[in-house]
């Protein structure tokens, strides 16, 4: 298989992880910021989520084509891509995740003297994270796979060996790329699960509590 | 717990961005220039050529950046994110200027009409050609072909209503296409299929078409029994395949133009065939096949 030496091999899983990790990160930033603002303005949630929701609906191949205009080449574009398919999941399960906790223990916390910036960090985030982490598996595990096209606007990944084994109609070299990917989509979910998980039980052993 | 989560969050938000921030090519950098290449094996292996023929003979050091989509290559190249590109004369004329081709325009013409044409709308340099065309054939089962004796495009017309033709999605949407085609020949297919450029050959194989569109350069050609038909009434354009070069960087750098000129009208068909194969069956990677080319003919003597 002379497609490429190991080092090339793993130098493309690693950008082609940091790519899709940095479009998610940015998006899980900004997307909770946004998702904690519906929150506080329930009126403008539902045309605010159908806004994010068109993002979407764009083909990965467009997008790429027009962030390119502004962005050029390079990894940049595709972190960008990223950013923008993965908002609406955060977004959304932020929104979700805050709107689900339960009012008790917004009570409570009223009650014991907080003010709503420690209502916000100490109730309400920390009872949205199962959800929010959801939203950032979901995304994280797309992404690997749009990253996959990142190389036809000069960025880096292993689409490359996708891309390049379709045209040679190699077989061997497809898989150069995809089984990694799948690997990293494995591996993300299974973590990203075990985490929610525990996460969930901490949440319900502190309320218990 | 909570904490430490979010710090961990924190922690890799950072460093994936201060990570993923490393782009950027040195602007800075005086004698450099980057080369653009799309993503089948031909262009590839040619601009891999054209980046060591520059390094070797030049003190000019060359990024290239591959698997660009065949548009996107282009686009960048105009705006000057890559200063060469890989070009066909045919599709500059047809994508790029907009021009119809007509039936019977010769190759000469072609080529000036793009040369003339790319100059003056996008300022780049069509350098001279490295000898092969690359050009749409049809391609028909051999023993099919020889037990009827279809040697031309015409010799088809009789037999296409009972076959199923397959392409390409890019061949069904040009000017220089299946349409075109079909109505100056009177071809009468009884279907046609769409497909991925690269599943052609193995979707014939296993029967799907009759009659499929191929380029003459194609890696696949020599493992399978096929005959591909003389285009009779010369509707297909001729594709040669040149350097195209940003004319503010040919400008600057005139020594390009000497590393490049070894490359004039240099390889046939056959030549970039086998290359083609090199590559696609995995003999070769892309860098090795260039020098391996540049080593055969001499290139660098």
């Amino acid at each position: 298989m002379l497609i490429a030496d190991w080092s090339e091999i793993i130098e493309r899983i690693l950008v082609h992880f940091q790519i899709s990790v940095t479009g998610v990160a940015l998006a899980t930033v900004v997307g909770m910021i946004i998702g904690i603002t519906l929150t506080r303005f329930p009126k403008i949630a539902t045309p605010a989520l159908s806004v994010i929701e068109v993002f979407q609906t764009i083909p990965s191949l467009a997008m790429l084509s027009i962030l390119l205009i502004f962005l050029g080449l390079g990894n940049n574009t595709a972190i960008m891509a990223i950013f923008f398919y993965s908002l609406l999941p955060i977004v959304r399960n932020t929104h979700a995740g805050i709107l689900s906790v339960d009012p008790a223990l917004l009570d409570a916390g009223k009650g014991m003297g907080m003010n709503s910036f420690q209502v916000l960090f100490k109730v309400e985030i920390p009872n949205a994270i199962p959800v929010i982490l959801s939203g950032l598996r979901i995304s994280l595990i797309t992404a690997y796979g749009i990253v996959t096209i990142s190389v036809l606007v000069g960025g880096g990944g292993l689409g490359r060996f996708v891309i390049r084994g379709i045209q040679m109609q190699n077989m061997g070299v497809m898989l150069t790329g995809a089984i990694p990917i799948a690997a990293m989509a494995l591996l993300t979910d299974l973590l990203l699960n075990y985490l929610e998980k525990r996460m969930t039980r901490h949440n319900r052993s502190s309320r218990t509590a | 717990m909570k904490k430490l989560i979010l710090f961990a969050l924190c922690l890799s938000l950072a460093a994936a961005l201060f990570a993923g921030c490393g782009g950027g090519s040195g602007s800075g950098d005086e004698r450099h220039i980057t080369i653009a290449g799309k993503t089948s094996s031909e262009p590839q292996i040619m601009v891999e050529v054209f980046a060591q023929l520059i390094e070797a003979k030049t003190d000019i050091t060359v990024d290239r950046v591959m698997d660009l989509a065949s548009r996107i290559a282009f686009e960048s190249t105009v705006q000057g994110e890559t200063h060469i590109y890989p070009g066909y004369s045919g599709t500059l004329l047809i994508n790029y200027l907009n021009i119809d081709i007509e039936p019977g325009t010769t190759a000469e013409e072609i080529i000036d009409m793009a040369r003339a044409g790319i100059l003056e709308e996008y300022d780049l340099v069509l350098l001279p050609h490295v000898g092969f065309q690359n050009n749409f054939g049809i391609a028909i089962g051999g023993p099919f072909a020889r037990e009827h004796n279809i040697r031309t495009l015409s010799d088809l017309i009789p037999f296409s209503s009972d076959m199923v033709f397959g392409g390409e999605h890019a061949f069904f949407d040009r000017a220089d296409g299946f349409e075109g085609m079909v109505e100056l020949y009177g071809l009468n297919f009884r279907d046609t299929v769409m497909m991925d450029v690269g599943l052609k050959y193995q979707s014939f194989a296993q029967g799907i078409m009759d009659a499929f569109v191929i380029y003459t350069t194609d890696s696949h050609i020599p493992s399978h029994d096929i005959v591909i038909l003389e285009d009779d009434l010369s509707f297909f354009p001729t594709y040669y395949f040149h350097p195209v070069i940003r004319a503010d960087t040919l400008a600057r750098f005139p020594e390009i133009g000497e590393a490049l000129s070894v490359l004039d009208n240099l390889l046939t068909e056959d030549d970039m065939i086998r290359f083609n194969h090199m590559v696609d069956s995995g003999q070769a990677s892309v860098s090795a096949a260039a020098a391996q080319m540049i080593e055969e003919f001499g290139l660098l003597n």
